[in-house]
């Protein structure tokens, strides 16, 4: 069937509408792999008796998103986290917040370190009873902003 | 206008389960589903020829192996198709659809348990 002007200009505007540079789109990816090796780095880090330094065992509950003018359009988390006693897991969840939350995130690019632990905040300010984890998102986003800098600018 | 409905009309062809934005079950999942949900808000973004925007996440959902392994085979099935069908616009009824050139990450285990999952963001646009 020959396609009406109004289907041809349906798809020329879509077409539009729908770029984005596919360069910008492989940077957005790398920029979110370059963040979790350095959770995963920071992650590896033990004392003597082979507990995390830094984590407050935080580390499997934590991961990233990135927003374009506040559509995901990267997520990165941990696989391990899920469990088969979880059988709805934890990333369908955590995925379902992150979609659902992305509204005030306008900016053409906005980078959110996300953590399914209830307790995470409390333990980045005050520390673990072992008092360890002081700083741990606060040490992710330092990196995270200056790597997105180097990439994109201001974010 | 219900853009993840109509996209859920539009894979219905392909023989395995989707869900639209809301429908997806907690449990008793098949080996291999589709969940469609909105990924930001609706938005106009080319008022002159009155077309609405929103952005939707595909996501196949493949069940793993016992040892944990992915069927890269039945998700590039699926992966093909969807891709061959909205590489250029595709008209269904009163909505266009198309693949974002932001795709999100290809490979993920675990998003829902004992599953691999590929997603891909769909444009939709709605002629109002």
């Amino acid at each position: 069937m020959e396609q009406s002007n109004w289907d041809k200009i349906r798809k020329e505007v879509t077409k539009k509408t729908s770029f984005a540079s596919k360069e910008l789109s492989k940077e957005i990816d790398t920029l979110a792999d370059e963040i979790m090796e350095y959770i995963l780095k920071i992650a590896s880090s033990t004392d003597e008796r082979g507990l995390p330094i830094y984590t407050g065992n935080l580390f499997d509950s934590t991961g990233i998103g990135i927003y374009q003018k506040g559509v995901l359009v990267a997520i990165k988390t941990n696989e391990r986290h899920a469990t088969e006693e979880q059988e709805w897991g934890w990333g369908y969840s955590h995925l379902q917040n992150a979609l659902n939350n992305s509204i005030g995130l306008g900016n053409d690019l906005t980078l959110v370190i996300f953590s399914s632990a209830p307790i995470a905040e409390m333990i980045n300010e005050e520390g673990s009873p072992w008092n360890r984890g002081i700083g741990y998102f606060d040490m992710i986003a330092e990196y995270a902003t200056r790597q997105a800098n180097l990439r994109f600018g201001n974010i | 206008m219900n853009y993840s409905k109509e996209l859920k009309a539009v894979l219905s062809d392909l023989g395995i389960t989707v869900y639209a934005s809301g429908e997806t079950p907690t449990s008793g999942n098949p080996d291999q589903f589709i969940s469609i949900e909105n990924n930001g808000s609706t938005s106009t973004t080319a008022s002159q020829y009155g077309l609405m925007t929103q952005t939707l996440l595909v996501g196949i959902y493949t069940k793993l192996s016992a040892t944990g392994i992915k069927n890269t085979v039945k998700e590039e099935k699926i992966w093909n198709i969807i891709f061959e069908r909205f590489k250029d616009a595709y008209i269904s009824n009163e909505y266009t659809f198309s693949l974002s050139k932001f795709n999100m990450f290809n490979d993920a285990k675990n998003i829902v348990s004992g599953y691999s999952t590929r997603f891909v963001n769909i444009i939709s646009n709605y002629k109002n």
